[in-house]
């Protein structure tokens, strides 16, 4: 008798990821996340604030509250609705991620998460429940994921772009060029990338080295890449092995121009007196948006001014950029769905569905979103060199870089 | 006073705890239940591990091995071929335990710290083989999909009993605790049989145990097997619960962690490991929930941390103060109170070391 009245599954008509029918505009009515009386939207973000992805977690969840807090003083969103976010610590673990998916599931109205294969274990749940979640990774497959809402540019893109800038400003016409990538969804997508480019553009990719996320020594990878005579290596990584590969080089006497993906960057490296020279000479970044402090970008005219108010200690960090970009883009969802007067799951997916072209404004590339087959992924990179004067030690040596390559590129669905 | 016997005791035990099993879904949370179902999953795993460890004294580091044997069977035969339920684990179950008489077989002439380094070598053959293999494991990459999890007519994927459709957690809790009192079951009849007592035999004296006929070779093998047979049973039921499997999750510190359940629960003892999972998999929880009411932050320490630097100390606490473990200590402390209770008036301090000696009251 009492397990009959304490089932609390979803019945098949309430979830699922897509093909939904239009929700009828009965009005706001409470739902997981949205208390109507209150005017509260909760959102969460599930991101590692410990162990050693911690350096990547910490600003990112900084840049994501910031952003609700300017929403929230400017009104909240539609001018109606205030954003409260719940942040958890996954510590970068998958079963920690799932576990930490069902605690806030029926707490908030959508959710960020960092890490692709957390996004991956969750997923399968995250379509069950009909939530739409952000995947805080620029992995090219989420494009065709109906309950996933990603942003930016593909890293595929990434090396598209640095590719053709390397060939054409970079002095890169003729040169031998190499990849290093480590091992894993994130790598093989820049590898893609680098192949796709190279088809493209005419050259060859002479060497192709990868390793794993723990190792912590690179000298054999490091060794075949100077045998092969590099003058370039596209570089896919994480921070904590961007400064040793580097190094390694250094010490081997082999020093090719390094062209790293977005996440092999960290604002520690300009703070080392030992890797800044390094990285001054020998490292481009391919990343999104302005350098830090670009007032011409309005969104990141916005976010400074967020800053001076909200967290006036913030330094500047290209991951709390990444946050603020991560709550942008969930307010564009939110705001959608409130226009719809649906904030329900069913009216959130609905939001997505109806979403359309979203400006970043600036901070990073825009998007097209819809179904899976009519989204259509931002197609622009920086080009950025380390510089300790610059605050966050980015200075942009190009922006918005879109080669035809990039345009062209089609991503499996 | 009459003293009920162990058959008699057991049973308001065992019915407690059926109807344990059947409220704690209705009363806990998904979030609750998830925390269950990841302990029961390393429940499995670590029951097998106790009769390698507690019961045939076989040193192993290697049980995260095993648990990715059995999740990526779970992967082939369960998400990728869509096999039944019961044919993916006993699959599963198959493939540890083949493998596991295999690394026995390796390991007979292997004791203490040289029979550890093999198991660790066991765990960086098998990194090696998750991230190269792609067709089987998805490589490095990893690989996701659903696997069937029906029993009958119950689906434990969307379950739906007499028009009442129950969460995913509620069903997987269902499922993974039936396995968990089955694997308990099945260990406690081994140890009980002939294989068993060979097992405690070779743990006391290995020379002695030859010497009064005890097949050696047979008995360290079918450890081995049993522990791996578990173990990927626990893989395969992780791959069905979470549907994505990584090979980054196989690494040495999941073999750590079972070691820790079973000496944190009390090897050789059938509820250790699972009290050792309910422990080591619920504390981080529980702290994590206690967090605000905790002066952590003055010392510099997020929960995450404080959480590292708790299962560090249980661990050395454990094997330093306490190496009989949870349930050790537990039927150390019921035996001391039983004999006092027992002890009748004005008799000396005698009379309660002979009944703590004599050990008339262990189940």
């Amino acid at each position: 008798m009492v397990a009959v009245a304490c089932g609390r599954g979803t019945p098949e008509s309430d979830a699922g990821s897509g093909g939904d029918t239009v929700p009828e505009a009965a009005g706001l009515v409470d739902a997981p996340g949205f208390d109507v009386s209150s005017g509260t939207i909760k959102v969460a973000l599930l991101t590692p604030l410990s162990g050693p992805v911690q350096v990547i977690g910490e600003p990112l969840l900084a840049g994501f509250r910031t952003r609700f807090d300017g929403i929230n003083a400017r009104g909240g969103i539609d001018g109606r609705f205030k954003v409260e976010v719940v942040a958890e610590d996954n510590q970068y673990d998958v079963p920690t991620s799932v576990q930490l998916y069902q605690k806030v599931k029926d707490q908030v109205a959508t959710l960020a998460l960092v890490g692709t294969p957390h996004v991956n274990a969750v997923l399968p749940s995250l379509e069950q429940d009909g939530i739409v979640a952000i995947p805080g990774s620029l992995d090219a497959g989420w494009i065709a994921e109906p309950n996933l809402l990603p942003y930016g540019g593909p890293y595929q893109i990434q090396f598209l772009n640095g590719a053709g800038w390397y060939l054409t400003e970079g002095g890169g016409q003729g040169k031998r060029i190499c990849a290093m990538a480590i091992e894993g969804p994130y790598g093989d997508a820049g590898i893609s990338g680098l192949e796709a480019a190279a088809s493209a553009e005419g050259f060859v990719v002479e060497e192709t080295v990868r390793y794993r996320g723990t190792d912590t020594e690179f000298t054999a990878q490091v060794g075949q890449l100077a045998e092969a005579r590099c003058d370039a290596v596209f570089l896919t990584g994480l921070p904590s092995t961007t400064g040793p590969i580097l190094g390694t080089g250094a010490k081997l006497e082999f020093t090719p121009l390094w062209l790293g993906q977005s996440p092999t960057w960290s604002t520690a490296f300009t703070r080392s007196e030992e890797l800044l020279p390094l990285f001054e000479k020998n490292f481009v970044l391919l990343a999104d948006g302005p350098e830090w402090g670009d007032e011409s970008e309005p969104a990141m005219r916005q976010m400074l001014a967020d800053i001076r108010q909200f967290e006036p200690d913030q330094q500047p960090d290209v991951y709390f950029q990444v946050g603020y970009l991560e709550a942008m883009v969930i307010t564009a969802l939110l705001e959608k769905a409130a226009s719809l007067e649906d904030l329900s799951r069913a009216g959130i997916r609905e939001a997505l569905r109806q979403l359309g072209r979203v400006s970043y404004e600036g901070l990073s590339g825009d998007w097209t979103y819809g179904p899976p087959d009519q989204r259509d992924p931002s197609r622009v990179t920086t080009v950025f060199r380390p510089n300790a004067s610059k605050p966050g030690g980015l200075e942009a040596v190009e922006k918005n870089v879109s080669t035809p390559a990039a345009q062209a590129f089609q991503f499996s669905r | 006073m009459s003293i009920p016997s162990p058959g008699r005791r057991r049973l308001p035990v065992g019915l407690a705890l059926a109807v344990v099993y059947g409220v704690i879904p209705l009363a806990l949370g998904d979030f609750g239940l998830s925390v269950l179902i990841f302990a029961g999953i390393f429940a499995i795993g670590a029951i097998g591990l106790d009769l390698l460890v507690g019961h045939a004294g076989q040193i192993s580091l290697g049980q995260a091995f095993f648990m990715a044997v059995g999740a990526y069977v779970g992967v082939n035969l369960g998400a990728e071929a869509g096999l039944a339920l019961p044919v993916w684990v006993v699959a599963a179950a198959a493939a540890g335990g083949g493998l596991g008489a295999a690394v026995g077989l390796c390991a007979l002439r292997l004791r203490g710290v040289y029979l550890a380094i093999i198991t660790v070598g066991l765990v960086f053959v098998g990194l090696y083989l998750w991230n190269n293999v792609p067709a089987l494991t998805g490589g490095a990459a990893g690989i996701g999909g659903r696997a069937p999890a029906a029993l009958g007519p119950l689906d434990f994927n969307r379950l739906q009993v007499a028009g009442q459709v129950y969460s995913r957690e509620q069903a997987w809790f269902w499922l993974v605790w039936a396995l968990v009192a089955a694997s308990a079951v099945m260990a406690a009849n081994l140890i009980g049989s002939r294989t068993g007592r060979a097992w405690h035999a070779v743990r006391q004296h290995e020379l002695a145990a030859s010497a009064i006929g005890i097949d050696i070779r047979r008995a360290k093998v079918s450890a081995f097997a049993v522990a791996g047979a578990l173990g990927a049973v626990a893989g395969s039921v992780y791959f069905g619960y979470v549907q994505y499997v990584g090979p980054d999750e196989w690494g040495l510190f999941l073999s750590v962690q079972f070691v820790a359940i079973v000496l944190v629960g009390g090897t050789g003892r059938l509820a250790g490991p699972v009290l050792g999972a309910l422990v080591l998999g619920g504390a981080p929880r529980l702290v994590e929930a206690v967090s605000d009411s905790l002066p952590i932050g003055g010392l510099g320490l997020t929960v995450a941390n404080l959480n590292r630097l708790l299962f560090g100390l249980l661990v050395v606490c454990f094997v330093a103060l306490a190496p009989q473990g949870l349930v050790g200590g537990w039927e150390d402390v019921r035996r001391r109170v039983l004999a006092v209770r027992r002890r009748p008036v004005g008799a000396g301090e005698h009379a309660a070391t002979e009944s703590v000696a004599t050990g008339e009251d262990q189940p």
